[in-house]
Formats: C-alpha cells, sequence, structure tokens
C-alpha cells in the first residue's frame, strides 16, 4: 500500500516535471508534420509562380525590345508598299497597270493577254500573254518580272522563239490575306527593313508609274479658313 | 507496524528512469530547436519569393500596360514580318529561269551558225524543252556526242531527246527536239 503510494507520487512528480516538455513535443509534432509541409508547398507554388513570371517577362521584354526598334521607322509606309506588291484581295484593275508597267520595265511590248476577270481569284490570278521580244528583251524579262511591276508575279511558263522574236508566257499574280495572330511574338528584323525599302528604290529607280505615284502623294491641306456659312 | 524501504533497490530504477528521461527531453529539446529553425527558415524564404513575385507581378502589369499602348504598331510588324516572309518563300521557291536560259545556252552549238535555237519552252518544274534546228547531219552528230559527255550529264538532272525530224521543204533542215530538268 505504501509502495503503491510512493510509486503514484513519483510518478505525480514526474509527469510535473515533464509536462512542459510533453506539450512540447506535441506542438512541435503536429507543427512538423502538418504546418511545415503546408508551409513548404505554399513556398513550391510561390517559385513556380515566380519561375513563369521569369517566361512571361522574358516574352514581355522581347516584344517592347522589339517594338522600341521600330520607333524610328516609318511601318505604315513598309505595309503599304508591301502591300501594294502582295495585296491582301486581288484588285482585278490593278492587273492591267501591273501589265503595263511589265511591258515598259522590261522592254517586252504585250500584244494580247487574257482576261483577269475570269475564273476565281483566290490567292493566285493567272494570265497568258504574248509578246514580242529579241534574245536581250527575253533576258531582261527573265532577269526584271518578279517584283518590278509593282505587283509580286511568278512565271509558270514562258516559251521564246527568237527567229520571230515572239514570246508567249503564263504568269501568276499572288495576293494572301494573313489573319491576326495573337500568339506570335514580334521579332526585330533588320534585313526584311532593308529588304521593303531596297525594293522601294529599285522600284522607284526602273518603275516609272511607281515614281509618279509617290511624287503625287501630296499632303492635302487642312488650313485653309473656315466658313460660318457655306452658302456665302 | 514494519516499514521497509530497500533504498539501494529503488535507487538501480530510478537511474534508469532519469537516464531515460534526460535522453527524451534532450531529444524534444533538439527536435524543438530544428522545428523552430526550420519554421524561421521557411518565414525567410516565402518572404523573400513573395516579394519576389510581387515586384515582377508589378513589372509584368507595367509592361503589358505600355504594350497595350502600342498594340497597333506590333501588329502591325507582326504583318509585315509575315508578310515579307510569305513573299520571299513565294521568290525562293520560283525557278531561276535566267540562268537556266544561260545554261542551256552554253551548250548549245549555236555559236558555229551550224545550229538555230528554234524554240525553248521553260517552266516552273524546272525544265525546258527545247528545239534545235541544225543544218546537217554532221553538226547534228557533234552535238548528239557531246550529249554523251559527263560535263553535259552533270550540268542536268535529266536530258532526253524527244524528237528528230527532217524537213526537206526549208532548207533541208534537222530539227532536234531535247528535253531537260535543270539541277537545282
Amino acid at each position: 500500500m505504501n509502495r503503491k503510494i510512493i510509486g503514484n507520487r513519483y510518478l505525480y512528480r514526474l509527469i510535473k516535471r515533464h509536462v512542459i516538455y510533453i506539450i512540447g513535443f506535441v506542438l512541435f509534432s503536429i507543427l512538423a508534420s502538418s504546418f511545415i509541409p503546408l508551409q513548404i508547398n505554399k513556398y513550391g507554388q510561390l517559385r513556380k509562380q515566380s519561375g513563369l513570371l521569369d517566361e512571361e517577362l522574358a516574352r514581355l521584354e522581347q516584344r517592347r525590345a522589339v517594338l522600341t526598334q521600330y520607333r524610328n521607322i516609318n511601318i505604315d509606309e513598309l505595309i503599304t508598299l508591301v502591300n501594294t506588291i502582295f495585296p491582301n484581295t486581288e484588285d482585278r484593275f490593278s492587273i492591267f497597270g501591273a501589265m503595263d508597267n511589265l511591258e515598259v520595265i522590261t522592254g517586252v511590248p504585250i500584244t494580247d493577254y487574257s482576261s483577269p476577270f475570269t475564273g476565281h481569284a483566290i490567292d493566285e490570278t493567272v494570265i497568258s500573254a504574248h509578246g514580242r521580244a529579241n534574245e536581250t528583251a527575253f533576258m531582261n524579262f527573265l532577269k526584271d518580272y518578279p517584283y518590278l511591276s509593282g505587283r509580286l508575279i511568278t512565271l509558270d511558263k514562258i516559251n521564246f522563239n527568237p527567229k520571230e522574236n515572239l514570246i508567249n508566257f503564263s504568269i501568276v499574280f499572288h495576293t494572301r490575306d494573313i489573319p491576326p495572330s495573337e500568339n506570335l511574338i514580334p521579332e526585330y528584323n533588320a534585313t526584311v527593313v532593308l529588304q521593303i525599302n531596297a525594293l522601294r528604290d529599285e522600284l522607284e529607280a526602273r518603275n516609272p508609274a511607281f515614281a509618279q505615284n509617290s511624287r503625287e502623294e501630296e499632303v492635302i491641306p487642312i488650313n485653309y479658313s473656315t466658313k460660318t456659312n457655306p452658302f456665302e | 507496524m514494519e516499514i521497509t524501504i530497500n533504498l539501494l533497490q529503488q535507487e538501480k530504477n530510478y537511474k534508469r528512469i532519469e537516464n531515460f528521461l534526460h535522453i527524451a527531453r534532450m531529444i524534444v529539446i533538439l527536435f524543438g530547436a530544428a522545428t523552430f529553425i526550420a519554421l524561421i527558415v521557411i518565414f525567410l524564404l516565402k518572404r523573400n519569393i513573395s516579394q519576389l513575385v510581387d515586384s515582377k507581378s508589378s513589372r509584368k502589369e507595367q509592361l503589358l500596360t505600355e504594350l497595350n499602348q502600342v498594340q497597333d504598331l506590333e501588329a502591325k510588324v507582326l504583318l509585315l514580318n509575315q508578310k515579307t516572309q510569305l513573299m520571299n518563300q513565294i521568290v525562293i521557291q520560283e525557278p531561276h529561269y535566267l540562268d537556266y536560259y544561260n545554261t542551256l545556252k552554253r551548250y548549245l552549238p549555236l555559236a558555229t551558225n551550224s545550229a538555230q535555237l528554234g524554240t525553248i519552252t521553260l517552266d516552273s518544274k524546272k525544265s525546258a524543252q527545247v528545239q534545235i534546228e541544225f543544218a546537217g547531219i554532221i553538226p547534228l552528230s557533234e552535238f548528239l556526242g557531246r550529249i554523251e559527255e559527263d560535263d553535259f550529264k552533270n550540268s542536268f538532272k535529266l536530258a532526253q531527246i524527244s524528237r528528230i525530224s527532217f524537213s526537206e521543204s526549208v532548207d533541208e533542215q534537222l530539227k532536234l527536239t531535247l528535253n531537260v530538268t535543270f539541277n537545282e
């Protein structure tokens, strides 16, 4: 009986002495098993988010850097030229002008050609033509036909008869409508700018109709005096 | 009544228990310290990464605002690049007709007046049909011999004679039709 009392008192004293350790152990165990893993998980998510933001920022910075490079370039002028050479949709009447230009630039008189109004013109309009050309004119034609008429032209077939100085050819006028794309990142391509500027210079130098159009692009005067009564 | 207390026997058990509890206390203290340090480290790491994410997010917002202001320019740049790329693709695919014509001229026996070019047809399949008119059998034989030479064969992907005809009516001409396909 006494031994039991002594033993209980000893156990009670032990518990009393270690209660803080027991509470601490339970608390730290809960922290170590649930709170810390949760925090580590959150930290991992933040790191992942940071990585994704890095990628997004790199893309955005790249877009910004590219656009900054284009600030000193007259992009409207470049697009107008490209759209003239390679239009979005075919204006079939413009083919008459292009054929006239082709004749002037290559020195090949075109005696007749098929109507541009026949058939469907989706991306391509094919024209068959006949002309007169000696060997020099024929070679000039082969050299200058792709751009210098003011339109992008490819040659499907050409037949040359040097004895009779005749050429027959079939050419293709190209158009292409490009839908706006959202996922593409713009790139600064100095070659493209140089290429289009070189093309414009060559067209101005060699294509009389193009040079004339460039000169005729005058600014409409807007500083005229205004009237209160239009019938005065 | 007599109470018996054996202190020597109790001491042995007591020391064992005390040793065990001492080790247990040390483990709890170390475990607690480790948990505490881990919590501090995680807190600092989380605070740093949160600040970083916040600054990156605000930079992203700033860039998006800037880019929205130049949306038109961006659309134009994309259009210009795509259109020029397409234009170049079309031109690159175009056969080099002038080079092909010059290659043909180099191999045709036109300089000697013993032969004349009748017609030449070049097409987008990088092939040509050439009609050559020979004044007699000797220049024709010479040309046929030349076709068999390695230099001629190597200059074309394919070269074949499709027709030889004889015309008595006008100057007794021999007409040869040659089909060639050019190397890329």
